[in-house]
């Protein structure tokens, strides 16, 4: 959404979404719901496009680790945590952090009342 | 049923926008798709715009005494529609010819409610305005086809989206009781079991803020509207898949990520190490990856080149607004109430 800072978890979490459209794509087609062509198209785009950007992303972390020991400087890990650490923590944080958020997510959908008009779910026949 | 016929009108909600309102009419007038009937709503301006659109063949209405915001100006035009579809669009955007056509056809599904099209900066020159451009061309040409596939676009833009006038009616037109109207409309459609769509093919270009003083006008409106809209509809929110989902972490990135990347990363910069600093522009090649994308199809790709620097500023001021935005109405109560136009 324009005007949301584009700091955070939104990145991690459409790149995570590219997989489970594959996914829902292949339950509709399982559930015996009709081929639809733009549907894959969308999840073929999108895929290379996540693809693209995840392998951009990792030469990128190669990279920033070089970039101390080509100054002398030792790894970017030696220089601010033990090793390992940081590049763990920044790999795995924004991860955990969804997991926690869909898991309360869940929870309050548990807990708090529906009070939508009508049920809400999906044409294409799927649910989170 | 494709290819079906959609009687469709349109409404500009206006005020004040008489360098503007004859381009966008002209627009409208040479789309492929033959619109029913263009209706301005002149809100009380004092420059001409009711005169200018007179002048142009559209359709002028003016409300008693000004409506105070343009969802007061669209939902003043509803009971003149009498076609099938409406469209609103705002006094600054101009549409591809085909954007209307492309737009339309999404209705061809019954479920379907609601249509947005692909946004683009109608001048892309100042530093906001290629910020924004990179803002767009990421948001349209990665997230909002992502949510489209899940049938959740999140926002239906209010520069330019197309409704079924029946549903839209019932859903009360729009409403100024958040200053981001369009996400009510669609939360609300959404609560109501409707459809809504996005169709990358309809292109607009708006005009967007050119400097600092009028950005952070909208940026204010949209923050404040995105904090009221979720406390409004977070209950029915909650019971609609991935919609949830995708305001979660939108919530998270407004709050926790803006607060780390204002505060937190220029700490950890000053008190452990400088390399932190990179937390600002390590995500750029993730960034570039889907814009330079839609860059290469539109033959913009040296533009988007030149704007993506332009990105990290904005981003910046962003999470400030954001921030802002979240301490006064969540925390202080203050909320915003009053409209006040972006350029």
């Amino acid at each position: 959404m324009a005007g949301l800072p584009g700091t955070g978890l939104g990145g991690v979490f459409y790149v995570l979404l590219v997989p489970w459209m594959l996914l829902t794509e292949l339950l509709r087609l399982v559930r015996g719901q009709p081929l639809r062509r733009e549907r894959w198209i969308a999840i073929g785009v999108q895929s290379v496009v996540a693809g693209v950007i995840l392998g951009v992303l990792w030469v990128e972390a190669l990279l920033v680790g070089l970039l101390p020991r080509l100054h002398g400087l030792g790894s970017v890990n030696q220089i601010t945590f033990s090793s390992g650490a940081v590049s763990m923590a920044f790999a795995y944080l924004p991860i955990l952090v969804l997991a926690v958020i869909f898991t309360s997510l869940r929870l309050a959908v548990w807990l708090v009342p529906n009070s939508n008009a009508a049920p809400v779910g999906l044409s294409a026949g799927s649910s989170e | 049923m494709q290819g079906v016929h959609h009687p469709i009108t349109a409404i500009i909600p206006a005020y004040n926008e008489a360098a503007s309102i004859a381009d966008t009419i002209r627009s409208l007038q040479g789309q492929t798709y033959r619109l029913a009937e263009i209706i301005v709503v002149d809100d009380f301006s004092d420059d001409g715009t009711g005169d200018i659109a007179r002048a142009c063949g559209a359709k002028v209405v003016r409300p008693p005494q000004n409506t105070g915001s343009k969802a007061g100006a669209q939902t003043f035009a509803l009971p003149f529609v009498e076609t099938e579809l409406c469209m609103a669009i705002d006094a600054d955007t101009v549409v591809a010819p085909d954007g209307v056509e492309k737009l339309v056809a999404a209705f061809d599904d019954d479920h379907v409610s609601a249509a947005c099209g692909f946004v683009l900066p109608r001048h892309v020159d100042s530093v906001w305005e290629r910020g924004r451009y990179i803002e767009y061309m990421f948001a349209f040409t990665f997230f909002k086809p992502i949510q489209d596939f899940f049938e959740r676009p999140l926002i239906s833009s209010g520069c330019f989206s197309a409704y079924r006038t029946k549903e839209l009616r019932a859903a009360g037109g729009w409403s100024n009781r958040t200053m981001a109207e369009d996400m009510d409309l669609t939360w609300t459609l959404y609560a109501a079991g409707h459809g809504v769509r996005f169709v990358p093919e309809a292109v607009c270009y708006p005009i967007e803020p050119h400097d600092l003083h009028f950005l952070s006008k909208q940026l204010k409106r949209w923050s404040h509207g995105f904090v009221q809209n979720v406390r409004l509809h977070w209950r029915e929110v909650l019971h609609i898949p991935y919609l949830r989902a995708m305001v979660a972490v939108g919530i998270w990135d407004a709050t926790i990520a803006s607060f780390a990347y204002l505060v937190l990363l220029p700490l950890l910069a000053i008190l452990v190490n400088p390399l932190f600093l990179l937390g600002y522009v390590i995500d750029l090649p993730a960034v570039a990856v889907p814009t330079l994308k839609a860059g290469i199809g539109r033959r913009e790709v040296g533009r988007v080149l030149a704007s993506l620097p332009c990105y990290f500023v904005l981003r910046f001021v962003n999470a400030v607004f954001m921030l802002k935005a979240v301490w006064a109405e969540a925390v202080l109560g203050q909320r915003l109430l009053v409209y006040e136009k972006g350029h």
